[in-house]
């Protein structure tokens, strides 16, 4: 089956793409009935057309432990930084009644998708359908209201822009490619696990856009790679194979600790300085380097603390502790400031303590907050 | 190591890169909103407060606390002052949600003060947003000599899904 020799099935994608939007826009409470609906019809249209076709991979079982193994690694992955960030009640009901609803909202149209994709693409295609085919199926899963309305200002549309838009195109290149190597139960594995789970589960890890698109980034990557090197010939000598897999496995683990140190994982966490108040200890376009502290004892008058005041995150000098019925009160000021700050501040807002710098290091950061603030 | 690979490796790592240089500069900005889940997202925020109505020499700060939550610190000069303001919400995820509650709280609790709201509509689709209105007023009956009233006043409002 080619999208070339079927005009019916073109055209009821392009169909489908054009209706979507429309009816996200004009009717939402009416758009996932709708996809489920449209889902459904396609994928028995497909089955009904195609049964005497001949899939090579449909019953292969050579990826499906890596890719298990994958997901529940990235489900485990989760879950830790759950354990470190928090954990927030799941946003959709579990009575009986919503269980079924969410199903049939969000679980049958993911699963209708991927047999889809799986019968358009399990063949070898043309260059031109498998593109038409990535760029169907990321505009199929686009939000359009909530594109719409993070587009309203350059931050917002940063955050979605790592939250969501990446890592779709990511999903629907590896996965439009995937489906012409692995069977129809690997892929399904690898698409709708974490969906499943987080309608099921009555708490979530409560992670920021940051975590979330990351963590999907990596787990595309981390099959990329995995299934690369299961297709891959076995070599005949492992001198050879053993760098490119240290390279692989080290880039992995780089990417991972990276994204867990800027969610503070660690007792340790980067912040870039934007301005000179502390000059000349560090400037403006530095990283500092803080550690969390736990309890007010651990601050000393003469440190150098990094705090909260409303929106923002100030590093400066604590010049003064005073303590109150088992109550501290801390006063700062920035080391280049003539006055001190005029905030008193409660233990609360403190977050630690600076450890060392790394000089000019903070620019790129500071340049694109400039850049997204302008 | 393939050339191909090679090429998606480093492009993966620069990606992830970006993404940390983006993060970080969003660390001055510690506001970072947006719980979107794994699959449909839940984002119920409130997006602006508009003061409405505020009676001479009176004042209202107000102030979105977090997504959920509005305070104001409003100071009424005189028996029958009033303050009106509007408090819009979206409903910038995926998910339809219901109202479940509208919490006011005054801290410490006046004796002299009324406060009344409209409410929010009751079912939110995704990308729509409601308003409602709350008015605190110096009650006209006081009318013993008192002092400027100034109070910490907080609403919060509770979304779960429809």
């Amino acid at each position: 089956m080619t999208l070339k020799n079927n005009k019916f099935l073109f055209l009821n994608l392009l169909f489908y793409s054009f209706l979507n939007i429309i009816l996200s826009f004009k009717n939402p409470s009416l758009s996932p009935i709708f996809k489920s609906i449209f889902w459904l019809f396609t994928n028995f249209y497909l089955i009904f057309s195609l049964q005497k076709t001949y899939y090579p991979h449909l019953h292969t079982k050579k990826y499906l432990i890596p890719a298990l193994t994958i997901e529940l690694l990235s489900l485990f992955f989760i879950f830790l930084l759950g354990l470190k960030i928090g954990f927030t009640k799941s946003p959709f009901a579990h009575d009986f009644s919503h269980l079924l609803s969410n199903f049939f909202t969000y679980f049958i149209p993911l699963i209708s998708i991927e047999t889809t994709r799986y019968i358009l693409a399990s063949k070898p295609i043309s260059k031109s359908s498998f593109i038409f085919l990535v760029i169907f199926f990321i505009l199929t899963e686009i939000n359009y209201p909530s594109l719409i309305l993070n587009l309203s200002n350059k931050e917002l549309f940063f955050k979605y822009l790592t939250q969501s838009l990446i890592p779709i195109i990511f999903k629907n290149i590896l996965f439009t490619t995937l489906s012409s190597k692995i069977s129809l139960a690997t892929l399904l594995i690898l698409s709708s696990t974490s969906t499943f789970l987080s309608l099921i589960t009555p708490i979530i890890p409560n992670l920021d856009w940051f975590s979330l698109g990351t963590t999907k980034l990596l787990k595309y990557f981390l099959i990329f790679f995995t299934f690369k090197y299961y297709e891959s010939p076995k070599p005949t000598s492992y001198i050879h194979h053993y760098p490119s897999f240290i390279t692989y496995v080290l880039s992995i683990l780089s990417a991972t600790i990276l994204i867990c140190f800027m969610l503070g994982v660690f007792p340790y966490k980067p912040i870039a300085i934007k301005s000179n108040s502390m000059h000349p200890i560090f400037n403006r376009g530095d990283i500092i380097i803080y550690k969390k502290i736990t309890k007010p004892e651990d601050l000393t008058p003469n440190s150098i603390i990094v705090f909260k005041n409303e929106n923002s995150l100030i590093v400066h000098r604590l010049i003064k502790i005073t303590k109150i019925n088992n109550t501290y009160e801390f006063t700062t000021k920035g080391d280049n400031n003539n006055t001190p700050d005029s905030q008193i501040l409660q233990f609360s807002s403190i977050l630690g303590i600076y450890q060392f710098k790394l000089k000019y290091l903070g620019y790129p950061s500071i340049w694109l907050n400039d850049y997204l603030k302008s | 190591m393939s050339k191909h690979k090679k090429f998606f490796l480093f492009f993966f790592l620069i990606i992830i890169l970006l993404m940390s240089v983006g993060y970080s500069s969003f660390a001055t900005d510690i506001n970072i909103n947006g719980t979107a889940k794994i699959i449909g997202s839940w984002d119920i925020e409130i997006t602006d407060i508009k003061k409405l109505d505020i009676c001479e020499n009176c004042d209202a700060g107000a102030l979105i606390l977090d997504d959920t939550t509005s305070t104001f610190n409003t100071t009424l000069v005189k028996p029958g002052d009033k303050i009106i303001c509007e408090i819009i919400i979206t409903n910038k995820g995926t998910i339809p949600a219901k109202l479940q509650e509208v919490k006011n709280n005054f801290d410490p609790e006046p004796s002299s003060l009324v406060i009344t709201t409209t409410d929010p509509k009751d079912t939110l689709e995704p990308g729509e947003s409601t308003s409602y209105k709350i008015t605190i007023s110096y009650d006209k009956a006081i009318s013993t000599n008192q002092s400027n009233l100034s109070k910490n006043f907080t609403s919060t409002i509770e979304y779960v899904q429809a």
